[in-house]
């Protein structure tokens, strides 16, 4: 084998480097601790120091304060987990106390994700990185979205195409078995042009699952693993599917540690510290093309999707991807550039009370409603019929609809405008402008038969 | 003996600038080899009327399709409406191809 | 010369109910909305294509009767259609405007004689007067001589300067106060997303304004097809045969925003809604409220009027212009003392024009940022 150069780490100026970025060289052990320190400093820094304040020992109040991790078990979120552990650690071997409680959420699809959790819960135990020193204070929680939707009463979401209106139907779903896939797949079918749509609901009822469990069960913070790269992909797929109204209040109410930190730098590190992948859920969910690492020899498939099988988001990946090497700068500003992003409704006057979306839950206001938008922007008159032909063409196209309409029961729905811009576009994309949806609050006592509870 | 059909294809919209700078050819394909309109994009077209394919053919095809950008008509109907690719070629047609990125 | 698309000679016969206009149920569907995804045919396509742009038109209350407004005219597909659509409205729906072409000879051999061609064609084919205004009139330079001093890499930067200001002065050299561009949907998609991958935040408000004019410009810009597909005037001007010129220009876009325009129709083929989604995200996002500073109630003030349009100086702040400040060099009305224009000439004929870009754009790590993504291929 060839010899090639080694540079030398320009932190601690001794050992060999194994990464180069931000245009520099790092060690092992220096790039570990640059990682550990940016997610440090976001810690502490972020909002107002909120998250520090509820995680440090205080010997006046109670430290049994409690902090939710929305754990996928992505290298992300694993990092974010092995760093609050080792914060814990730290606290209890000089303090012999412990400044909070962490509790982890998961989110499976499926029974062999479920399985696949209880496996790596296992794997975690014997794990030296994850090694928690203060038993009590770490619990990991796991729900099965399928069995949530179970629980739930359903209803039937109709847009009227003629106004965007939303009709609601309550449906008696008859004992049958649903499944958050198959619910999907009734709505949007299994063509590839519909990935999209089906993973923009899909996402949305996991964020709503997450966010349930966070508002039911007194949790201080939420948190999240997204990275930077991540973080801004959140920010311009939002952007380009109409979503643009909730970007500030993803990134307000929410924490993520690791905000400075880029993908290729969570995968980096992931390979030369944690380095297992037996304790990978869903394998890899963010696709990187670029690995700063300079000898890569842990080499790992990186999904190629072929183009019809893309989604938005992998598009947007696709194109930070081709940017993110040499044009690092791009990531980081469209992150600043949400950052700086407030409520668009904030200027809304108390009186008028803010709709929720059926579906996302999100805020409409009546200024921005986006049924009325819509209507605005689109004409839905049609040019005069001139012809016979065309007279005999219109004919026939009424004697067809009679006959459908009159099969179909005249349900009692409930016309209203609680539909946010986002779901009512990807709603309309869905084969029959209708899905089976659960709108019923998710409250802890429902969410208690479904969560299931895990300490290492 | 050989089933010709008639085909009308036009590149505008200044998509004429890789194919020679012509509008509109006037073809006839052999209907046994060349039955959909992938055929004719991907046997044809690219083969035979793409000038210079090796720095061209990016601009006309992504992702084994027409590159997103580029408007589809079939007989003036979006070939959205007529199967796209599969659409099953008639003698006769017009099919044209429009770019839409060239500045306003 | 112009050559229409030809006609097509097959027709379907029988249609399906499947396969007609979901508007009008009567005639044969020859387009999906990327809008809404509706299938409809030609003659609802006109109706719904022109009513939407008169709708715009109306509610944002674009003109008034007797004004005067010129329609920027490239010969490209987005004026020409704009040019013929405000025509058939003026008419029909008797806004009792005056229209009047407006076009710039930035003086590129090649690209700009051909597209002024078809431009003078227009002129007579929608018996509409034309003014044209050239580059070496106003600056005594062409945009071809330009590129051989500065550079094929700024030419964008100062194509943009100098049009902006030519397309005021041939406004004002008509006595016109109002012009109309055919920057459509897609045009100001991109802009939203080009904010947000720049990090241009003071612009980022402003970005989907139907209206803008800098202050101290008597001159306002709108753009009726602010809502309009680019697909769609591409497809009306098909089907209309409208007489418009496509080449690009010779002086390659900027590659940045390039990419960024390779982006959005990679998601339009999975998502067709998605220019107007983007729209209508831009329309929603606004800025946190600045933390308390001098400037605050002043700049409150001017929020509320929303066609100003504010500069943003190098360190970040925002200039507000004064009213009727005159360059000191032309005389023509600037925010600074001497104008971008002015600036940059200077700029040419001491031959060190890429000194005077960065001054002249925002700091430097953005500057720099710029001219790396112009070298970057999507």
């Amino acid at each position: 084998m060839e010899e090639t150069l080694i540079p030398v780490c320009e932190r601690c100026k001794e050992q060999p480097a194994v990464a180069k970025t931000r245009k520099e060289y790092f060690c092992k052990e220096c790039f570990s601790k640059f990682i550990l320190l940016k997610q440090r400093r976001t810690l502490i820094s972020d909002k107002d120091k909120f998250l520090e304040t509820v995680m440090k020992v205080t010997y006046k109040t109670p430290n049994d304060e409690k902090i939710l991790l929305a754990l996928s078990f992505g290298k992300s979120s694993l990092v974010v987990l092995q760093n609050l552990i080792e914060y814990l650690n730290n606290q209890y071997s000089q303090q012999q106390k412990t400044g909070f409680i962490l509790e982890t959420i998961t989110v499976v699809e499926n029974d062999d994700e479920y399985k696949k959790f209880k496996e790596i819960i296992k794997t975690l135990e014997k794990l030296k990185d994850f090694e928690i020193l203060n038993k009590g204070s770490i619990k990991f929680r796991v729900v099965n979205i399928n069995q949530l939707l179970n629980q739930e009463k359903l209803s039937l979401l109709k847009l009227n195409i003629e106004d965007y209106k939303l009709l609601v139907e309550d449906i008696n779903e008859a004992a049958s078995i649903i499944n958050i896939n198959q619910l999907l797949i009734d709505s949007f079918g299994t063509q590839y042009k519909t990935l999209s749509s089906k993973e923009d609901f899909k996402n949305i009822a996991i964020k709503n699952t997450i966010e349930a469990v966070f508002h039911s069960f007194n949790y201080k913070a939420l948190v999240y693993g997204s990275s930077m790269s991540k973080l801004a992909t959140e920010i311009v797929t939002n952007t380009v599917i109409g979503r643009g109204d909730v970007i500030a209040k993803n990134l307000d109410t929410k924490f993520y540690p690791l905000t400075d930190v880029f993908y290729s730098e969570v995968d980096a590190y992931y390979q030369l510290v944690i380095n297992n992948n037996d304790i990978l859920l869903k394998g890899e969910e963010f696709s990187s093309s670029n690995s700063i690492l300079i000898q890569n020899d842990n080499h790992f498939e990186i999904l190629k999707k072929s183009k019809q099988t893309k989604t938005i988001s992998d598009i947007t990946m696709d194109y930070f991807n081709t940017i993110e090497g040499d044009y690092a700068n791009v990531i980081s500003t469209v992150v600043k550039t949400g950052l700086k992003l407030g409520n668009p409704n904030a200027f809304i006057s108390a009186s008028e009370n803010l709709k929720h979306c059926k579906i996302c839950s999100s805020n409409i206001s009546k200024k921005q409603n986006p049924a009325d938008w819509i209507n605005k922007i689109t004409v839905m008159k049609p040019a005069p019929i001139n012809t016979d032909e065309e007279r005999a063409n219109y004919d026939h196209w009424k004697t067809e609809t009679a006959l459908a309409v009159d099969k179909g029961s005249e349900a009692t729905n409930e016309e209203c405008d609680n539909l946010c811009y986002g779901c009512t576009v990807t709603l309309n994309t869905s084969s029959h402008k209708s899905i089976k949806w659960n709108t019923s609050n998710k409250d802890a006592a429902l969410l208690n038969q479904v969560l299931e509870d895990f300490v290492l | 003996m050989t089933n010709n059909i008639k085909l009308l294809i036009e590149f505008l919209g200044g998509l004429d600038s890789i194919f020679d700078n012509k509008r509109t050819y006037s073809v006839e394909v052999d209907n046994d080899k060349i039955k959909t309109l992938k055929d004719l994009i991907f046997d044809y077209i690219v083969k035979e009327l793409l000038v210079k394919p090796e720095d061209n053919y990016s601009i006309y095809i992504q992702d084994e399709t027409i590159r997103p950008g580029i408007l589809t008509l079939i007989n003036d109907v979006d070939w959205e409406l007529e199967e796209e690719l599969d659409y099953v070629l008639q003698n006769r047609d017009v099919i044209s191809f429009t770019s839409t990125l060239h500045g306003g | 010369m112009f050559t229409p698309p030809s006609n097509p000679v097959n027709k379907t016969e029988n249609l399906k109910v499947s396969q007609l206009c979901e508007l009008c149920h009567s005639r044969k569907a020859i387009l999906k909305r990327p809008k809404n995804l509706m299938k409809i045919c030609k003659e609802c396509f006109y109706n719904v294509f022109e009513t939407e742009i008169h709708n715009t038109i109306v509610s944002n209350q674009l003109f008034y009767p007797g004004e005067k407004v010129a329609v920027g005219a490239s010969g490209g597909k987005d004026s020409t259609v704009l040019a013929y659509v405000l025509k058939k409205l003026n008419e029909e729906y008797k806004y009792g405007i005056e229209i009047t072409l407006l076009s710039i000879d930035e003086g590129i051999v090649g690209y700009r004689d051909d597209s002024l061609a078809t431009v003078k064609r227009n002129k007579e084919q929608y018996d509409l007067p034309l003014e044209i205004i050239s580059y070496r009139d106003l600056y005594n330079w062409t945009m071809d001589e330009i590129v051989a001093c500065a550079g094929v890499r700024s030419s964008c930067t100062y194509c943009g300067v100098f049009r902006r200001q030519a397309l005021d002065r041939g406004a004002m050299k008509l006595e016109i106060s109002h012009v109309v561009t055919g920057h459509n949907a897609d045009d100001m998609a991109e802009t939203v997303l080009m904010n947000i991958l720049r990090g241009d935040v003071n612009r980022l408000e402003k970005s989907t304004s139907i209206m803008t004019s800098s202050a101290g410009s008597p001159v306002k810009r709108s753009k009726p097809f602010k809502y309009s597909y680019q697909k769609e005037i591409v497809l009306y001007a098909h089907y209309k045969k409208l007489d418009y010129f496509s080449t690009e220009c010779t002086y390659a876009p900027e590659a940045f925003r390039g990419t960024a325009r390779e982006y959005m129709k990679s998601l339009e083929a999975i998502r067709p809604s998605c220019i107007i989604d983007i729209i209508r995200s831009g329309e929603n996002l606004v800025l946190k409220p600045k933390k308390a500073k001098k400037v605050t109630t002043k700049f409150k003030n001017i929020k509320k009027n929303d066609n100003m349009e504010m500069e943003v100086k190098p360190n970040g702040t925002i200039s507000l212009f004064k009213d009727g400040n005159r360059c000191e060099r032309c005389g023509y009305l600037s925010s600074n003392r001497i104008c971008k224009a002015c600036i940059l000439l200077e700029g040419l004929e001491k031959n060190r024009p890429q000194m005077q870009l960065e001054n002249d754009t925002s700091t430097d790590g953005k500057a720099k940022l710029m001219r790396d993504l112009e070298n970057l291929t999507f």
